[in-house]
């Protein structure tokens, strides 16, 4: 359960990392200041909680992931592996 | 007594050397790092060395690391992932042994540190990447849209799903280097209860001291066990990575 909660701790943190920073870099680099902020920022928070409901989810950690529709092999095997992979998380922690 | 838990992160050079106006030293972290490297080809080239058909037992600890690493490529990353196994393989040996020979006292655990593990990450980010550019070409930046999606949301989902894509590496370093960094500060902080204790309270501190070791004691199992797990998940995430690489979805 702790794992899960890790996960969603450090996809939360990472979001803003890269949000923020991004946000500061295009301002210093476009001299936009705060709009490059404001709106990296937004869009950072979105894409944490895009991403904190994809793990919850189960749907997998990859980004943009999609339900493979087309080759039912390789479908079946992508969907089982992160639960499995979320079953050990929970074990672990 | 040296009770700051802190104090073990500290990078201590053991060689200054400066390369073109940068320090290059080799340090503690370096050191570490070399002995992860060496351990890892050592077990491997001495397990491999018999090459029997029962295994002795060395051997089997190689064999069992590389069927391990093995079958996460397999079921994770796919059929196709195959030639990417030396990296995987890699990867996960070096942060398995860094983690692992961090729970031994007095030594210094590399992969505590952010700047350690971001590289890493930031290897496996550049990688898959470039992966996905040479099988994909341009069809890559489709990853970026979700299908199915209506176009008038492009705007707003594409720079959400790119911010997404950047923060693999971010939160991938994040997980390992905050887990170690927290597990360890964590024994040095229990174990520092029990200097104070004794220092402050004389015999009955004494008495009072062996409950904190008496937690450190099960706190350390569950670091190895935090330690084993995460270098799985970052080499799990790497292998999910490489297979969103290959399928593109």
């Amino acid at each position: 359960m702790l794992g899960v909660a890790f996960r969603v701790g450090a996809e939360l943190v990472a979001a803003m990392v890269v949000g923020v920073g991004g946000g500061l870099v295009i301002d210093r680099w476009l001299g936009t200041s705060p709009w490059g902020l404001i709106v990296m920022f937004v869009l950072g928070s979105a894409a944490a909680m895009l991403n904190v409901y994809r793990a919850v989810n189960g749907m997998g950690y990859a980004v943009g992931y999609r339900r493979p529709d087309t080759g039912a092999n390789s479908g079946g095997g992508t969907n089982s592996t992160p639960a499995k992979d979320e079953g050990e998380g929970n074990r672990g922690h | 007594m040296a009770t700051d838990p802190l104090h073990q992160f500290r990078i201590e050079q053991i060689v200054p050397l400066h390369l073109a106006g940068h320090d290059v030293s080799f340090t503690n972290s370096s050191l570490y790092m070399v002995v992860a490297a060496v351990l890892v080809t050592g077990l491997l080239v001495a397990g491999t060395a018999s090459r029997a058909l029962v295994p002795g037992r060395l051997q089997s600890v190689a064999e069992l690391l590389y069927e391990f690493v093995s079958g996460m490529v397999r079921d994770n990353a796919g059929a196709q992932a195959r030639p990417y196994f030396p990296l995987v393989f890699s990867i996960f040996a070096f942060v398995l042994f860094g983690n692992m020979i961090g729970m031994v006292p007095g030594t210094f655990t590399f992969t505590s540190h952010i700047i350690v593990t971001f590289t890493l990450a930031a290897l496996v980010f550049v990688f898959v990447t470039l992966v996905a550019l040479i099988r994909h070409g341009f069809h890559f930046f489709s990853f970026f849209f979700p299908s199915g999606a209506p176009i008038a949301l492009a705007p707003i989902l594409i720079p959400i799903e790119i911010i997404s894509y950047l923060m693999r590496p971010v939160s991938l370093s994040i997980r390992l280097f905050a887990n170690m960094m927290a597990g360890h500060t964590m024994l040095k902080v229990f174990a520092g209860f029990t200097i104070t204790m004794i220092g402050a309270l004389g015999a009955v501190g004494w008495l009072a001291g062996a409950v904190p070791v008496a937690i450190n004691v099960a706190l350390i199992g569950f670091e190895i066990m935090v330690a084993f797990l995460q270098a799985y998940v970052f080499t799990i995430l790497t292998c999910l990575y490489i297979r969103d690489a290959i399928e593109l979805h």
